[in-house]
C-alpha cells in the first residue's frame, strides 16, 4: 500500500461520528486523496495483519483501519497462538497507539534536567557522538537493554553493538520465568520453556500459575483450558485445582483451592511426588526411575510437612489420585511461588511431578523453542547493575524496557543516575526514561515493522497499520542511521534501505512482489508445526539441594505476597484508561490499586472495606486500599504488582502503590514475611458492584449445575402475555453464554469499548456510579470448605449486558419510541430520539443501560479511535448494546452484496469476536441450524431472573461444579 | 440550468463534463456501487484527462497548480445527511434508486445545489413507496 | 353576629373581604417584600437550572441504578398540593358542606399555583430539556408519534386536563366576585375588572346559568382529582420495579395526595387569614373541619402502609420482600420511620379536640404531615430503584446542592404566584358567603 498517501484522507466519513454525535453536521469540506490508494475505499474499513507486542505471548492480530487510522483490533483467526480471540490488554492496545501523553519526538536532557526538543538529524548525531567517544574508549562500553525482540530487530540489535564493540545486549521482562528454565535444565538438561498442552490434558493442577492472566500465554492457555473444561463437563470431581495461599482469576476459575501457606509450594508439591510414589500411582513411564526418585522424595512425607504446606495429608493423597487417575494431567507453577528462594526446587518438583503423572512428552514437551528462552537471567541483569554503578558503561539504550519501576527497590535507579549517556528508546514517559540524557521515541507497534516469532513455528509479522500520527522514528531506524552515521563501511554490512528493508531481507523477501513475502503479509506471518523433541527425564539427586523447611513465622505475623495485575501486567498498560476502568475481576476496583486481607484477620487488624492503610516491610512502606477478600489465607496479604506507577502519565500516576518498593532490594522474591498494617483513617471508594454473594432467597442471576443433574432437563417457565407475541419474520438475533467456559477475563467488555465508542467516565464519575460499559463481568461466589477434600471456592462469573427482550419492560415506558422492539427481535436505542427520561433504565431489571450524566470527551488523539460506525452519544442520552447492530447491518450488506441468504457466522458482535474461551455465541435463533439456537435449547440454558417473564434473547449455559 | 450552490474552489460544471464528454457519474464517483461513500475523485483522476484535455482552461489551470503543489481540492459539501444517519450508497444503488432521485439532475448543473433537503420525513416517503425497511435501525445506530 | 340588619350585615361582608385589597403600609411592605424575596429564591433555582441544562445531569446525586431522585419527588408532591384544593372546593361543595366557602378560594388558588409548580419537574429532570416538546404529539416531517403506551404520556395529559379545568372552575366562581370589585372600585382597577367580570350583572338569569355551569364543573374536577393521581401513580405501578409494581397505589396516592393538599391548605390559610384579617370568615370551626378531614385521610394511608406491608412480606417473590426490608431497615431508613411518624401518628393526635380547635397545633401539624409526605415519595422512589434485581448493582442515592437549591426554589416559586394571586382577588368568595349567611338567616 502506499503509505504517503495515508496523511492525506478523505474525511466524509472518517471524521464524521467523531465530533458531537447527536448534532446534525454542519456543511462539511470534502478533502480528496491526491492519488486514490488502490487498496483503500473512503469509509470502508481494511484489516492489517500484524502482531501484538503488549506482552512476549506475541499474538497475531488484525489492525482494523478506517480511512487509514486504527479504530480497533482484533486476533488474527491463522495465527497459531491465538486464533482470532485477544485478551483484554490486547484490546486496549488501541489505547497506547493513541496514549496522549506518547512523546512527541527526540527530547534531549538540559543541565538542569528540563527537555528540550530536536530534530531527528540532530537527535541522532548527539547518539552518534557519543557512540564514538564510548568505542573509543575500548570494547563492553555500550550497553542495550530492551523488551523481548527476536528475528530480525534481535539481529539487528547483534550486529549493531558489534559494531559498537559491545556484546551487553539483555532481554528483560518482568516476568521471565527463569527457574523454569532452570528446573528444566537439571531435570532434564535442557535450558528452556516446556511446551504445555492444557487442552491434552484432563486434569490440571497449578501451582500459583495465572495461565487464565499473565503466565506466558494467557489467550492460548484459556483457549486449551475452556476445551478441556468442554471436554470434562461431566468429571464428578472437576478437572482443575488451584494450589496456592491466593485466589487469583485463574484460582477463582478452579474446581478446588489448596490453601496451601506462602512459600510452601515447593513442600507440597514434592509431599505429592511422595504420595503418588508410595501410594503406588506412578505412571509406568517413569519405573525406571522409581528408585532414585523415591529416594529424593524421601523427607518429603505429606505427614511429616503439614505444619509446614498447612495442608492435611488426606487431601495430598486425594489429590495424588485425582492428579494420577485422570491421567494425561498437567501440573504447572508460576506466579509468586516462582519468585522465591524455593522457586527452582517448586519447578523442579513440578516437572516431576509431571513425570511421575506420566505427562511428559503428553501435556508437557520440550524444543517448543519458546522466545522467553531468550530472557536475561536476574544474575545477568545484577551483573549489568554493578557494571553501571561502577562506571563501565558510557552509554546506556533502553527500548521498551522500565527496569527503574519493574526492578524491586531503588538499586538499579541509583545505578542508572552513575551512566554519564542513557538513552531511551520508550515512547511513553517512564521511570527509567526519567533518568535519560537522550530520548528518541519509538513507534508504537501498530505504526511498525518487524516481526516477532513467540516460538519456534510461528513467526509473526509486524507492519504498519497507519503512519505514524507523531514525529517519532522506529528504533530500528534509528539504529541504521546511527550506525551510517558511525561508521558508513561497517555499516554496510547491515545492509541498504531503511529498517523495513532490511525486515524484508531477513524474511528472504527478494523483491517488494515476491510471492512469499506478500503472502506473509497477508497471514500476518509464517506458520508451521514444530514437532517436539523427545527429551528423557535424568537422575539429577546429585543437584537437587534438600528443601529447606520455610522459615517459620511467628503466629499472627502477616506475610504479603506480589502478584501480577491481569489488566495492568506489570504496570506497562497503566496508561490506558480502559484498563483502570475496566474493574478487576477479582478485587472489584477501579483507577486505583489494593491490597486483599481476609476478613478474619481484618477483624483482628480493626481494618474495614476501603480503609486506607500504610503497609510496611523491612525494604519500605506504601499507602493503599482495603480490600476485604476471602480468597486469601489469613497469614497472607496480597498486593498487585503494575500500579504506583511514578512516571507523568494522566491515568497512571500515583493510582495505588508500587508493590515492589515493599519487596526485598534483591528481586529475589515476591514473597516478604512480617509486613504490618496501619489504618490511616480516611476511607476510598474504589470498588463497582459490591456484591459477590447472592443474597439468601433470591433466584440466583448466575446459576450452577452437578454433573449428576446433567441428564435432568431443564424446566421451562411457561410464559403468560396478554399481547400476542413479536413476529420475527427474517431473523431473531439471540445470544448463548456458557458460563462453564468464561473465565471473567474482560477481554470482551474492552472490545466492547473499542467498537461502540463508549466513553470512558474516570475516577469520579465509576465511584458515584457512572460508568458508562455496556457489558460487565459480575462474579457471585459461594465459598464452601467441604467435610473433606480440598476448598471450594465455587464462583461463576455472569457476563451482564442487554438481554435483548422480547417482552422488553424498558420498551413500553419511553415516551417518545427512543427505544422498541424492532423487527428482527433487538430492542433498538435511537440515540437522536432520545430525550433522556431515564424511565427505561429504572425498568430494567437487568440495570444494562447507561445514561450519559455529562458530555463524554477523548483527550487528544484518542478520538481518531472511534469507530465512524457508530454515532458518539451526547450528554443526557441514554445508549445500550444492541448486539453491535453496525455490524448487523454491514454483515447483511454484504449478504446481499453477494445476493445470498445470510449465513450462520456472518456477524460477529466485538464481545464474541475476542472471547479467548470462545465462551459466547451470537447468531439467528431462526435458523434452526444455527449454533445458537441449539446452545439456547442445551439442557444447561436459563434466563436470567426468568421468572419476570422479560424472554431475553440471551440464553445462559449454567456453569457445572463437582458435586 | 442554473443552479445557485455554493462557491467551489474550482468551478467545476458537472454539466459540462456529462454533456460535452458524456463522463457517467461512477467514472468519477467510482465507489458508489461498492461502498458507503460514493467517493469524491482523487485528483489523479481529474489529471488523467487534464494533463491533455482543454489544458488552456482557466480552472484547469488552477487544478493544475493543485496538483503541482501536491495539495488537495477542499471541495464544499452540498449533499450532507447528519451525522448520526449512517447513509449507504451501496444499499441505494442495488435498488436501482437513481443517482438523481437524491441528488437532482446533476448533469444539468454548473455548480450543484442540493436538489433536496434530505430530511428524515423525505428519505422516509421513499422508503415507504419503495417497501424498503421503515425500522429506525437502519440508518440510526 | 346579633343585632344586625341582614342588609347591613352583607354589607359588612363586603368590605371586609374588600379591605383585603387595600394595604396598610406596613402590609404592603410585608406583602411586596415578601413577593421580591420569593422572586429572588426560584431566579436562583433558575440559574442552577441553566448551569444543569448546560453541564448535564452529572450536577445531580442521580446515577446508576438510582435514575429518578429529587426531581420526580418534587414532581408528585406538589401535584398532591394540588389536589385537595379541588377536593376541598368541588367534591364539599357537590356535599353542600358549607364551611368550605372560607377556604375554597385559598384552596382553589394553591391547585393552579401548585399544578403550575409541579409542571415544571418533567421538563427539568429531562437529560436533554430542550427536547420536552417530544412528549407532545404534533405531527411532524419525521412522521414520529408519541408512545400512547408509556405512563409519562399519560401523565402530560393528566396534568394538563386537570390544570385547564382547575382553572376554568376557579375563574368560574370568580366572576360574580369580579363584578362586585368593578362596582366598587375606580379608575384602571375598574377597567380591568370590568374585563376579567366578563360583563357580569347578576341577573336571576345569569345566576341559574352560573349555578349550573358551577355544577357541572365541579363534577367532572372531582373525577379529575381521582384520575390525575391515580395516574400519576401509574407512572410507579406501570412499571416492574418491586415496591412500585402494587395495585394499591393508585388509591394510596390519592389519599396522600389529598392528605398533603388539606396540610398544606391549613399552612397556608392559618396565616393568611391574619394577614388578610379575615378571621370572622375563616373561622377556628372551618379550621376543625379540615382537622377532620386530615384524620380520615391519614387513617386511609395507614391503612394502605399496612397492606403494603403485608402484600410485600407474603409475595411469593423474594424481590418485593427484600425491597421492603431495605425500607425499613436500609440505607433510608430514616425516611421510612420519619414517613410513619409524620403521617400516620402525628395526625391522631386531632382526636383530641385542643388540638384541633388550637392554631398553632394545626399549624405545626400541617407542616409535618407535608415533611412526611415529601419523605414517602421520596423513599418510594428512590429505594426500590436502589436495591432491585440485580444485586450486583445495587447503589444508593444521595442529593447534590443542585436539586436541594431547585427543590427549595420551587416552593419560592409556588409562595411567589400564590402571593400574586391571592393578593389581587377577592381572597374569600363575595357572593357564596353572602348567599350561605342569607340561608342561614332563613332557618
Amino acid at each position: 500500500m502506499k503509505r504517503r498517501d495515508f496523511l492525506k484522507v478523505i474525511s466524509a466519513a472518517g471524521g464524521a461520528a467523531v465530533a458531537q454525535g447527536c448534532s446534525p453536521a454542519p456543511s462539511e469540506t470534502l478533502i480528496p486523496y491526491l492519488v486514490a490508494p488502490d487498496d483503500i475505499v473512503a469509509g470502508e474499513a481494511a484489516f492489517v495483519a500484524t502482531t501484538c507486542r503488549e506482552c512476549p505471548a506475541g499474538c497475531g492480530v488484525l489492525a482494523k483501519t478506517v480511512d487509514a487510522r486504527v479504530i480497533k483490533v482484533e486476533g488474527n483467526p491463522e495465527h497459531p497462538v491465538n486464533r482470532g480471540t485477544l485478551c483484554v490488554r490486547g484490546q486496549a492496545s488501541v489505547q497506547s497507539l493513541y496514549d496522549p501523553d506518547r512523546f512527541r519526538g527526540p527530547l534531549l536532557r538540559r543541565g538542569d534536567g528540563s527537555y528540550q526538543s530536536m530534530s531527528w538529524d540532530d537527535a541522532e548525531a548527539a547518539l552518534a557522538a557519543k557512540l564514538r567517544e564510548a568505542r573509543a574508549r575500548g570494547t563492553g562500553r555500550v550497553a542495550w537493554i530492551g523488551q523481548l525482540a527476536t528475528g530480525s530487530f534481535e539481529r539487528l540489535t547483534r550486529e549493531w553493538l558489534a559494531l559498537v564493540e559491545s556484546d551487553r545486549r539483555l532481554f528483560c521482562e518482568t516476568f521471565d520465568h527463569e527457574p523454569l528454565r532452570r528446573a528444566a535444565a537439571m531435570v532434564m538438561g535442557r535450558a528452556e520453556i516446556p511446551t504445555y498442552r492444557f487442552d491434552e490434558a484432563n486434569f490440571v493442577l497449578s501451582f500459583g500459575a495465572d495461565f487464565l492472566e499473565t503466565w506466558m500465554s494467557n489467550v492460548e492457555f484459556t483457549r486449551q483450558y475452556a476445551a478441556l473444561r468442554r471436554r470434562r463437563a461431566t468429571d464428578p470431581f472437576g478437572c482443575f485445582v488451584f494450589a496456592s495461599p491466593r485466589l487469583s482469576l485463574t484460582g477463582l476459575n478452579a474446581d478446588g483451592w489448596v490453601a496451601v501457606r506462602a512459600g510452601a509450594e515447593a513442600a507440597l508439591a514434592l509431599s505429592l511426588v511422595h504420595a503418588i510414589v508410595a501410594d503406588g500411582l506412578s505412571h509406568e513411564s517413569v519405573r525406571p526411575h522409581l528408585d532414585w526418585v523415591r529416594s529424593l522424595v524421601a523427607p518429603y512425607a505429606p505427614e511429616a510437612l503439614t505444619a509446614i504446606t498447612d495442608v492435611q495429608p488426606a487431601d495430598v493423597h486425594a489429590l495424588a489420585r485425582q492428579f494420577t487417575t485422570a491421567g494425561p494431567s498437567l501440573a504447572v507453577g508460576g506466579g509468586a511461588a516462582t519468585r522465591d528462594p524455593h522457586a527452582i526446587d517448586l519447578e523442579v518438583a513440578v516437572l516431576l511431578l509431571n513425570a511421575v503423572g506420566g505427562n511428559l512428552g503428553r501435556t508437557v514437551t520440550f524444543g517448543g523453542g519458546s522466545a522467553l528462552d531468550g530472557l536475561a537471567t536476574r544474575d545477568e541483569i545484577l551483573d549489568l547493575e554493578r557494571a553501571l554503578a561502577h562506571g563501565n558503561i558510557d552509554v546506556l539504550l533502553v527500548h521498551h524496557a522500565n527496569p527503574a519501576y519493574a526492578l524491586p527497590g531503588g538499586a538499579f535507579e541509583s545505578a542508572l543516575a552513575r551512566v554519564p549517556f542513557v538513552v531511551s528508546l520508550a515512547s511513553t514517559p517512564d521511570e527509567t526514561t526519567a533518568q535519560a540524557h537522550l530520548i528518541l521515541p519509538d513507534h508504537h507497534s501498530l505504526e511498525s515493522w518487524g516481526d516477532y516469532a513467540p516460538r519456534a513455528g510461528v513467526a509473526g509479522m509486524l507492519q504498519p497499520a497507519m503512519a505514524p500520527i507523531l514525529s517519532t522514528r522506529a528504533s530500528g531506524d534509528v539504529l541504521l542511521n546511527v550506525a551510517r552515521r558511525l561508521d558508513a563501511e561497517r555499516a554496510m554490512a547491515l545492509g541498504p534501505g531503511d529498517y523495513a528493508s532490511y525486515v524484508s531481507r531477513f524474511w528472504g523477501a527478494l523483491s517488494p512482489s515476491d510471492q512469499a513475502w506478500t503472502d506473509a503479509l497477508k497471514r500476518g506471518g509464517r506458520y508451521s508445526n514444530a514437532a517436539p523433541v523427545a527429551a528423557a527425564m535424568r537422575d539429577f539427586t546429585g543437584s537437587f539441594p534438600a528443601v529447606p523447611l520455610p522459615d517459620s513465622r511467628p503466629a499472627g505475623s502477616l506475610t504479603l505476597i506480589a502478584f501480577p495485575s491481569p489488566f495492568l501486567y506489570d504496570g506497562r498498560q497503566a496508561n490506558d484508561a480502559w484498563l483502570q476502568e475496566i474493574p478487576d475481576p477479582v478485587s472489584r476496583t477501579v483507577w486505583n490499586g489494593w491490597i486483599e486481607i481476609h476478613p478474619d484477620t481484618a477483624r483482628r487488624l480493626g481494618l474495614a472495606q476501603d480503609d486506607v492503610v500504610g503497609v510496611q516491610s523491612a525494604s519500605g512502606s506504601v499507602t493503599t486500599v482495603v480490600r476485604l477478600y476471602e480468597g486469601v489465607r489469613r497469614d497472607v496479604v496480597a498486593m498487585p504488582l503494575g500500579y504506583g506507577r511514578r512516571a507523568p502519565l494522566r491515568n497512571a500516576q500515583a493510582r495505588g502503590a508500587r508493590a515492589a518498593a515493599l519487596l526485598p532490594p534483591d528481586g529475589s522474591s515476591w514473597r516478604v514475611d512480617g509486613v504490618s498494617l496501619v489504618r490511616q483513617g480516611r476511607r476510598r471508594l474504589i470498588v463497582l458492584q459490591a456484591e459477590t454473594e447472592m443474597p439468601p432467597g433470591r433466584p440466583p442471576m448466575a446459576q450452577v449445575i452437578r454433573p449428576s443433574a446433567a441428564a435432568v432437563a431443564r424446566e421451562r417457565h411457561l410464559p403468560a402475555d396478554l399481547y400476542p407475541p413479536h413476529a420475527h419474520r427474517e431473523h431473531r438475533w439471540g445470544m448463548a453464554i456458557d458460563l462453564n467456559a468464561c473465565t471473567g477475563c474482560s477481554a470482551c467488555v474492552a472490545a466492547c469499548y473499542a467498537e461502540n465508542n463508549v466513553p470512558v467516565a474516570g475516577e469520579r464519575a465509576c465511584a458515584e456510579g457512572r460508568e458508562m460499559s455496556w457489558i460487565r463481568i459480575e462474579r457471585y461466589d459461594a465459598p464452601r470448605v467441604p467435610a473433606s477434600g480440598v476448598r471450594r471456592f465455587e464462583s461463576v462469573f455472569l457476563p451482564m449486558l442487554c438481554q435483548q427482550c422480547d417482552e422488553a419492560p424498558c420498551e413500553p415506558v419511553c415516551p417518545v419510541y427512543a427505544t422498541y422492539h424492532n423487527p428482527e427481535g433487538l430492542n433498538a436505542q435511537v440515540y437522536v430520539r432520545c430525550i433522556g427520561t431515564r424511565f427505561c433504565s429504572n425498568n430494567c431489571p437487568y440495570k444494562v443501560r447507561r445514561f450519559n450524566f455529562s458530555r463524554p470527551s477523548w483527550p487528544s488523539p484518542l478520538e481518531l479511535s472511534l469507530n465512524p460506525d457508530v454515532t458518539v452519544r451526547s450528554a443526557g442520552v441514554m445508549e445500550k448494546c444492541t448486539f453491535c447492530v453496525q455490524r448487523i447491518q454491514a454483515g447483511k450488506n454484504v449478504a446481499a452484496r453477494e445476493q445470498r441468504p445470510f449465513r450462520d457466522g456472518d456477524v460477529t458482535p466485538a464481545c464474541a469476536q475476542t472471547c479467548p474461551a470462545q465462551a459466547i455465541v451470537f447468531g439467528d435463533l431462526n435458523d434452526p441450524a444455527s449454533r445458537v439456537t441449539r446452545l439456547s435449547q442445551d439442557r444447561r440454558s436459563y434466563h436470567v431472573l426468568e421468572e419476570l417473564n422479560t424472554r431475553p434473547a440471551i440464553a445462559y449455559l449454567k456453569r457445572v461444579v463437582p458435586e | 440550468m442554473r443552479a445557485e450552490g455554493p462557491q467551489q474552489p474550482i468551478d467545476f460544471s458537472h454539466r459540462a463534463h456529462y454533456v460535452a464528454d458524456n463522463l457517467d457519474c461512477e467514472y468519477c464517483h467510482s465507489t458508489a456501487r461498492r461502498a458507503a461513500l460514493a467517493g469524491v475523485p482523487a485528483l489523479e483522476r481529474c489529471m488523467g484527462c487534464h494533463r491533455f484535455v482543454a489544458t488552456a482552461h482557466p480552472d484547469v489551470a488552477k487544478l493544475t497548480r493543485y496538483w503541482d503543489r501536491r495539495a488537495p481540492i477542499p471541495w464544499v459539501q452540498v449533499s450532507v445527511v447528519p451525522r448520526f444517519v449512517h447513509f449507504t450508497h451501496e444499499a441505494h444503488v442495488r435498488a436501482k434508486v437513481a443517482c438523481a432521485e437524491c441528488h437532482g439532475p446533476v448533469e444539468q448543473m454548473d455548480r450543484v445545489a442540493a436538489a433536496h433537503d434530505l430530511t428524515m420525513g423525505w428519505c422516509l416517503q421513499c422508503h415507504r413507496q419503495r417497501r424498503a425497511p421503515v425500522d429506525c435501525l437502519t440508518c440510526h445506530y | 353576629m346579633p343585632g344586625q340588619s341582614l342588609t347591613v350585615e352583607l354589607h359588612r361582608v363586603t368590605d371586609d373581604i374588600f379591605r383585603t385589597f387595600t394595604w396598610s403600609r406596613v402590609g404592603w411592605f410585608a406583602y411586596w417584600g415578601s413577593v421580591g424575596l420569593c422572586g429572588y429564591g426560584w431566579s436562583i433555582a433558575g440559574l442552577l437550572w441553566i448551569q444543569q441544562i448546560y453541564s448535564g445531569l452529572q450536577v445531580t446525586g442521580l446515577n446508576h441504578p438510582v435514575m429518578w431522585g429529587f426531581y420526580i419527588t418534587a414532581f408528585v408532591f406538589w401535584i398532591g398540593v394540588a389536589h385537595s384544593g379541588t377536593f376541598v372546593s368541588a367534591i364539599l361543595y357537590l356535599f353542600h358542606a358549607r364551611w368550605r366557602t372560607s377556604i375554597a378560594r385559598a384552596a382553589e388558588t394553591m391547585t393552579i399555583v401548585a399544578v403550575m409548580t409541579a409542571a415544571i419537574f418533567p421538563v427539568l429532570h429531562l437529560g436533554r430539556a430542550w427536547r420536552f416538546y417530544w412528549l407532545i404529539p404534533y405531527p411532524n416531517e419525521r412522521g414520529l408519534w408519541v408512545n400512547f403506551s408509556s405512563p409519562l404520556i399519560w401523565d402530560a395529559f393528566a396534568v394538563a386536563t386537570y390544570f385547564v379545568v382547575s382553572v376554568l372552575f376557579w375563574y368560574l366562581s370568580l366572576v360574580p366576585d369580579f363584578a362586585v370589585v368593578r362596582d366598587r372600585s375606580g379608575g384602571r382597577q375598574r377597567a380591568i375588572f370590568r374585563r376579567l367580570a366578563l360583563g357580569w350583572s347578576g341577573t336571576a338569569g345569569e345566576w341559574r346559568g352560573f349555578r349550573r355551569a358551577y355544577g357541572i364543573l365541579a363534577a367532572i374536577v372531582t373525577a379529575l382529582v381521582v384520575s390525575v393521581h391515580s395516574i400519576v401513580s401509574w407512572d410507579f405501578a406501570a412499571a416492574i420495579v418491586p415496591g412500585w409494581h402494587s395495585t394499591i397505589f393508585a388509591p394510596y396516592f390519592v389519599a396522600g395526595a389529598i392528605l398533603s393538599g388539606l396540610a398544606m391548605v391549613l399552612t397556608l390559610v392559618i396565616p393568611a387569614r391574619f394577614l388578610l384579617g379575615a378571621q370572622d370568615y375563616v373561622t377556628v370551626d372551618h379550621l376543625e373541619n379540615v382537622g377532620k378531614l386530615i384524620i380520615v385521610m391519614s387513617l386511609i394511608l395507614t391503612y394502605s402502609y399496612v397492606m403494603e406491608a403485608i402484600f410485600s412480606v407474603r409475595d411469593d417473590r423474594p424481590f418485593t420482600r427484600s425491597t421492603f426490608l431495605f425500607r425499613v431497615t436500609g440505607d433510608f431508613w430514616p425516611l421510612f420511620w420519619t414517613t410513619i411518624a409524620c403521617v400516620s401518628l402525628v395526625p391522631l393526635s386531632l382526636f383530641r379536640r385542643r388540638v384541633r380547635r388550637s392554631l398553632t397545633a394545626l399549624f405545626c401539624i400541617s407542616l409535618l404531615i407535608n415533611v412526611g409526605m415529601w419523605c414517602e415519595r421520596l423513599m418510594t422512589i428512590v429505594t426500590s430503584l436502589a436495591h432491585d434485581f440485580d444485586p450486583s448493582v445495587w447503589g444508593t442515592y444521595r442529593p447534590s446542592v443542585f436539586e436541594w437549591t431547585i427543590v427549595g426554589g420551587s416552593i419560592s416559586w409556588f409562595l411567589f404566584w400564590y402571593l400574586l394571586l391571592i393578593g389581587h382577588i377577592p381572597a374569600v368568595p363575595i357572593a357564596e358567603t353572602k348567599q350561605n349567611l342569607l340561608e342561614s338567616h332563613r332557618g
